[in-house]
């Protein structure tokens, strides 16, 4: 028992150290920064509420969080469709299904920066992979990354691009699960393939579907090196992030006090639509 | 050391000569009240003041001005002028002496009109006023002229009949520092023929042999003695090698240089003559005869690059600080005095007279000394053994030290004199060297920098066994700004680095985090040989201080596709009406498909703050006559020029000459004329090279102006690059010295022919020493015009943000059009001043 | 009509195939291009060139970036197979005090947000002296607290008769769970490895903060730096810069892909 106890003790001691210095403390410091103004070279000054009342009269602040509500309005739907058809698609008995799942698989392992540069190529006006087929089938070139109105489903549809792989295999475990027996009885209902999914299908995967929801919000809000990599936050502050204005305030203007006060806001807002995402969704889930 | 001309203007008289009011420098003043006096009784009372003496105090005045931009030294050398252009004949000849009543003395020897000693400092003094005033700037400058051209005319008909002014290698030499000076205010085929002319007579003079007497020292002819007053041959050839592009010259300076002086200085002191056959006459010591020598060293460092001359000038100069036989300082900093000379081996053999011609020497040499890092810091070295009183018998090397202990060492080399660091020891049987000191050095990371740092940091490794120096890039891209504050920070920051922006400068001074420059020998040495007091202006600090050394500057010039201006007929546009024309007539859709495909102008459309350099800020600075975004704290910016500037780049994204979209990640759209205009800077001309643009016919225009401002009063945008020592070095001087290295001029030529980058140099376009290097790479002369004509951002802790506000307004407002100019501008002003209130 | 069906639906996954996997073969061809090329659609460059790979080598050390990559992916994944084993085993196996406080503290920063602790961490790193080191991208992700709670889950389910006997044997607990509960656990090891790897691999932000010297840079950063920096000068040369960031992984990936795939949904759902 004495030795259970010391060997438990010498076990864990490095990760004890480890959350302290890197999880307490952070979170801890967080908290203190937020009364600080602090530029990392000068002495910190005690900031009183300052940080608090700018935050909540920043615009540019509430802007990039109105901008990730836009980004997951469009992503989070967009994520589901598609990972929920490749995923139904993949259930079926077919011929090399390990390719088929390893290729829309093979974005999700590729480097965000990778996949930011390559897009932004992609989306180029001029030499544009996309622009280049738009001209061929005698379409307009549209300026995806410079229009105020494109840019920011520009940038949804390249991350779902990138992790529908990701939530095709979350579905296609869920599917597994749905039992054999309640489709061959609605089958022998005499439902519609719609029916079948709008009935049965559907609502068995919805605790995938709530995983989706939360982890593509999570994502969501940490958008960061697409809109540094491609856009800079523009045209007109319609990619700016949350975290990318936490970036540029903490290393362009040399504020850790307000850039950490974004940080705390960020883990609370984050913390609070999850919350209510789950509600809703657990709800629906429950009945 | 304090040098200042406060003496000098002590022994300024007023005088009248033909009617006009002049000055003129009295000849001697005695100790112990220094009066000025004319001239004794022993010289025959030749007079009161001389053009001699009038002359070389105006070039001593012109210099000071050129480095000080102290407008009295300005008035009193034109004053001085005056005296000197008065003298003159009619026929180019000139009188030297005047009475008390300034009446000229026309009989004695010393006086009497001709074209010799006098007349040779003549041409000096107004060849000097015409280099630093220019030719028609001022009255004064403009009435020398009828003067100088007689002068010239008949200096030339002594030339071309091959004989020296005055028969003296010492007039004819004075003569020609005159032509090259004018030769490279206004270059001319006259000028240049007769410089040629007269340097090609002068390099004959050379006497002797590298081993016999008088050792390839220039004299009169080959029986006359050298003589060491006014032994200017050796500046004058090596200034003529490289302002008429002649290596011959300046072999003709090192001739007299490697075999004479080298001598001295192993001799430990300068003797006052030497006969033909060899034999020495020590005494007296005087200043006109150091001062040449000084002078001398520095013009050949500068010819060859070679520094360890400009270490001989400061071990010779350092005879002004007490470095010679008598042991005592000849130059009293506190009052500018440069005693008349020493005439024996002690202390009470000091003449402590202080005539005209002993403190303009010291001036001038000194003068040159303070802008020169290497010798400013070894003219306060002194030689470890007493001097040696022969030039035959000479020990194999001489140490010097300095006040703090350092050692230097003199010794005889394969290719002359060279300088050896020594660690106690006399270098030959040399002791060990100290550990050398390691100095690690942050260059910008983009690989031409690297490039340049890496052979800097080469060159200077090798010639500096005792401090060695490690290149680290910086890391290129978004972060470079904040990766210096970060080190800062960590106290992990390098001893020196190169690229340090005015964004970044505010907040390293702000964190104590560099040393300050302006006051260490090497630096100051080295600021004030390269910039003047207007262009340091701006730079400095509250408390007066300069921290970060300006290095290199980049005024950005509007850009433009020779090729597609010609077909669209359009000339170079100055204004905004004019570039708004030049605008629409210069967007086509080339292929006919319907869409426009060639642009006029690409202005990006990115909002990162320093995306605005190339846009927004150019155009607004060029209308803004000088004024920047925020003064001392103070938001400038919503102003008429700004609201120009947006409105133009509004009125073009509106129209369509301006692209409103992205081109791929790393395509140029100005090289592969897709536009045909782009605001960009020197830099841009050598990456074009490297993007392997070849056929692209381009030149460069000042920014265009609104239509109500003055095109003559426009500024260029440059992003100013500085050097920093930061303050965890533990070797700050060892550090200035190699900030002093990274700008000398012979490391700002590379910098010019590696990187296609101008230092920030005054007088750049019309400095021979650059014209080369400059002509390596097109339109590089024409952006070098705009060097002191710009302006860089604020130093000011937000202005990073405040920039990123511009940007805001400026997508706003041109590129999408969706909010009016003037309200946007109005907001960006507004949230900036939220910003700087809340610091 | 099933017929007809199924060729709609292998016609649709070849096109949704083609989506994901066409970007990266137009992304290789692109780097074999010369400039004027790019353009194109087509696959097979008509005047193949080396010239991307070769401005890209010359101009950034993406040699070093890669051992860099290399270096840091590995220490930090075996730090979190090896300590993160041997805490999940105290946490699972050992009964001591205050092992509930560590089984709540794993489970409770699992749900904060890493912005939260960005900058302070940033800052901590900054104090710490540690910026420009490799301390600075290894130390922070030591132990990772999923990995932790999914060693612990698998652990948990091992039989405590193994345990007991090897303890009667003598055997001190760490050889216990190297010896004994290691080899049993290769399924969860792997797993945690690649997932471990990937991230490390992947991560670009938190490079982009605590290192500034170029022969520190990870292979993301510095393709992130190289080419935003302009260091790159042309689309080809960017595109150079990024394959090798994606040609490793690839080649793994190939290989490995069932592994991959299990482990990088399974840590994404455990996470």
């Amino acid at each position: 028992m004495r030795a259970e106890q010391r060997s438990g003790w010498i076990l864990s001691a490095p990760y004890s150290a480890f959350l302290l210095a890197f999880a307490l403390y952070p979170i801890v410091f967080a908290i203190v920064l937020v009364f600080l103004h602090w530029d990392l070279v000068t002495v910190p000054a005690f900031a009183g509420t300052d940080n608090l009342r700018l935050l909540a009269t920043d615009t540019r602040f509430w802007r990039a969080v109105g901008n990730t509500f836009i980004f997951l309005a469009i992503h989070i739907p967009l994520q589901i469709a598609t990972a929920l058809a490749l995923a139904l698609a993949l259930n079926r008995k077919l011929a090399g299904r390990g390719f088929w799942r390893a290729a829309f698989f093979l974005p999700v392992v590729i480097s965000g920066a990778v996949v930011a540069i390559l897009w932004s190529n992609l989306y180029a006006n001029d030499v544009g992979l996309i622009n280049r087929l738009l001209i061929k089938i005698g379409a307009s070139p549209v300026p995806w990354l410079t229009d105020p109105r494109t840019a920011m489903p520009a940038i949804a549809v390249m991350v779902t691009w990138k992790n529908v792989g990701f939530y095709v295999i979350i579905y296609l475990a869920g599917l597994q699960y749905i039992p054999k027996s309640c489709q061959e009885a609605i089958e022998l209902e005499g439902a519609s393939p719609w029916q079948r999914f709008r009935y049965l299908t559907l609502p068995s995967l919805l605790p995938q579907t709530i995983l989706v929801v939360t982890l593509s919000t999570i994502n969501g809000f940490q958008l960061f090196i697409e809109p540094y990599v491609m856009t800079g936050g523009g045209p007109l502050r319609r990619t700016y992030s949350v975290v990318l204005y936490l970036y540029n305030n903490a290393f362009s203007y040399q504020k850790m006090g307000y850039a950490a006060t974004i940080g705390v806001a960020l883990a609370l807002i984050i913390g609070a639509v999850v919350f209510v995402q789950r509600r809703v969704l657990g709800s629906a889930e429950a009945s | 050391m304090a040098i200042g001309t406060d003496y000098l203007e002590h022994l300024a008289l007023d005088a009248t000569v033909n009617g006009r009011s002049v000055r003129v420098v009295s000849l001697y003043a005695n100790a112990p009240d220094y009066k000025p006096t004319g001239s004794p009784a022993r010289d025959g009372f030749e007079g009161t003041a001389s053009v001699d003496d009038a002359a070389r105090a105006a070039v001593a005045y012109l210099r000071y001005y050129e480095t000080h931009g102290d407008t009295a030294a300005r008035d009193e050398a034109l004053a001085l002028l005056a005296f000197v252009s008065g003298m003159e004949q009619g026929d180019g000849e000139f009188v030297n002496f005047i009475d008390a009543s300034g009446r000229p003395n026309r009989t004695a020897p010393s006086s009497r009109k001709s074209m010799s000693y006098w007349a040779a400092r003549s041409i000096w003094a107004m060849g000097e006023a015409t280099r630093v005033l220019g030719a028609d700037s001022l009255p004064g400058v403009a009435s020398l002229r009828p003067v100088m051209g007689r002068a010239l005319a008949r200096m030339a008909s002594e030339i071309g009949g091959g004989r020296l002014l005055g028969g003296s290698v010492t007039a004819t030499s004075e003569a020609l520092l005159g032509v090259l000076a004018l030769q490279r205010a206004q270059p001319s085929a006259r000028y240049s023929g007769l410089a040629t002319q007269t340097a090609e007579l002068l390099a004959r003079q050379s006497a002797g042999s590298a081993q016999a007497a008088p050792w390839s020292g220039y004299t009169d002819s080959p029986t006359a003695e050298w003589h060491a007053w006014g032994s200017r041959a050796v500046e004058a050839l090596a200034l003529a090698g490289e302002v008429l592009e002649r290596p011959d010259f300046v072999a003709a300076a090192r001739k007299e240089a490697d075999g004479l002086w080298s001598r001295f200085l192993l001799a430990g002191q300068v003797p006052a003559s030497i006969a033909a056959d060899g034999s020495v006459k020590w005494f007296p010591q005087i200043a006109y005869g150091i001062g040449p020598i000084v002078e001398g060293y520095l013009a050949l460092a500068d010819a060859t690059g070679d520094r360890s001359y400009a270490v001989m000038a400061g071990l010779a100069a350092s005879w002004f600080n007490g470095d010679n036989v008598a042991h005592v300082a000849m130059y009293d900093p506190t009052t500018g005095r440069t005693f008349d000379g020493i005439d024996g081996p002690s202390p009470i053999k000091v003449n402590r007279n202080a005539g005209a011609e002993s403190t303009i020497e010291g001036l001038l040499a000194l003068e040159s000394v303070a802008a020169d890092p290497d010798a400013a810091a070894y003219a306060r070295y002194r030689a470890t053994e007493p001097p040696s009183s022969s030039l035959t018998n000479l020990p194999a090397a001489r140490e010097f030290e300095s006040p703090a202990g350092k050692r230097v060492a003199i010794r005889r080399g394969k290719a002359g004199l060279e300088v050896v660091r020594s660690a106690g020891a006399v270098a030959g049987k040399s002791g060990p060297l100290a550990t050398p000191i390691t100095l690690t050095y942050w260059p910008a990371a983009n690989p031409i920098e690297v490039k340049l740092a890496d052979q800097l940091t080469a060159r200077w490794n090798a010639e500096n066994p005792d401090v060695q120096v490690r290149v680290q890039p910086l890391p290129a891209g978004r972060s470079s700004e904040e990766v210096l504050l970060a080190a800062i920070v960590a106290r992990s920051t390098p001893d020196v680095s190169s690229n340090v922006s005015s964004a970044l400068l505010a907040r390293l001074v702000r964190a104590n985090g560099v040393v300050r420059l302006d006051n260490r020998i090497a630096t100051a040495a080295r600021l004030q040989e390269r910039a003047t007091p207007a262009m340091l202006a701006s730079l400095r600090l509250p408390d007066g201080g300069i921290y970060a050394f300006p290095w290199k500057t980049n005024p950005e010039m509007l850009m433009y596709n020779v090729d597609l201006f010609k077909a669209a007929g359009v000339s170079p546009p100055r204004t905004h009406a004019e570039l708004l024309s030049a605008m629409r007539r210069l967007t086509r859709d080339t292929d006919g498909d319907g869409r426009v495909d060639r642009w006029a102008l690409w202005a990006g459309l990115k909002t990162m703050w320093f995306e605005r350099f190339y846009d927004f800020y150019p155009l607004y600075l060029a209308s803004s006559g000088g004024i920047t975004l925020v003064n001392r704290g103070k938001v400038v910016f919503d102003n008429a020029a700004a609201v120009s500037a947006l409105t133009l780049l509004r009125q073009g994204f509106a129209e369509g000459t301006l692209p409103r979209s992205n081109f791929a990640l790393g395509r140029d759209p100005f090289a592969d004329g897709t536009v045909a205009m782009k605001i960009i800077g020197p830099w841009f001309v050598r990456e074009m090279v490297q993007m392997g643009v070849r056929d692209l016919h381009y030149d460069v225009t000042p920014v265009p102006v609104a239509d109500n401002a003055d095109p003559s009063a426009s500024f260029a945008f440059a992003d100013m690059r500085s050097i920093a020592v930061f303050s965890t070095t533990r070797h700050p001087d060892e550090a200035a010295r190699f900030v002093a290295y990274l700008t000398s001029p012979a490391a700002d030529r590379l910098l010019i022919e590696i990187a296609s980058q101008l230092p920030y140099r005054r007088a750049l376009a019309s400095d021979p020493r650059f014209t080369k290097s400059l002509a390596r790479w097109p339109t590089l002369a024409t952006y070098a015009t705009y060097v002191e004509r710009a302006r860089d951002l604020d130093i000011d802790p937000d202005i990073v943000e405040i920039l990123d506000l511009l940007s805001e307004a400026y997508e706003e407002a041109a590129v999408y059009g969706t909010v009016p100019v003037r309200q946007a501008l109005d907001r960006a002003a507004r949230e900036a001043r939220k910003v700087i209130d809340a610091r | 009509m099933k017929a007809l069906k199924r060729i709609a639906l292998y016609a649709a996954l070849t096109l949704a195939a083609v989506t994901f996997i066409y970007p990266f073969l137009w992304m290789a061809s692109a780097t074999f291009k010369p400039p004027l090329e790019i353009g194109s659609l087509a696959l097979i460059p008509t005047h193949p060139t080396l010239d991307n790979y070769r401005t890209m080598w010359a101009r950034a050390p993406f040699g070093r970036a890669l051992l860099n990559s290399i270096m840091v992916a590995t220490t930090i994944t075996l730090a979190v197979l090896v300590l993160g084993s041997m805490t999940a085993y105290a946490m699972a196996r050992l009964r001591f005090r205050g092992r509930p406080i560590l089984n709540g503290a794993t489970m409770a920063i699992l749900l904060v947000p890493g912005q939260l602790t960005l900058i302070p961490l940033y800052t901590l790193i900054v104090q710490l002296g540690w910026i420009d080191t490799y301390a600075a991208l290894i130390v922070p992700y030591l132990f990772n607290a999923t990995a932790i709670l999914m060693l612990r889950q698998f652990f948990l389910q091992i039989p405590q008769s193994l345990i007991d006997a090897a303890r009667m044997d003598g055997m001190s607990e760490p050889r216990i769970l190297f010896s004994i509960v290691w080899p049993l656990s290769k399924p969860v090891l792997s797993i945690v490895a690649i997932f471990t790897f990937m991230g490390s691999w992947n991560e670009v932000l938190w490079p982009l903060l605590v290192v500034r010297e170029q022969h520190l840079m990870t292979l993301p950063q510095l393709l992130t730096v190289f080419a935003l920096g302009g260091g790159a000068g042309s689309t080809g040369v960017s595109l150079a810069s990024a394959m090798v960031l994606v040609i490793p992984v690839v080649i793994a990936y190939a290989f490995l892909q069932r592994n991959f795939i299990e482990s990088m949904a399974g840590a994404g759902i455990k996470g």
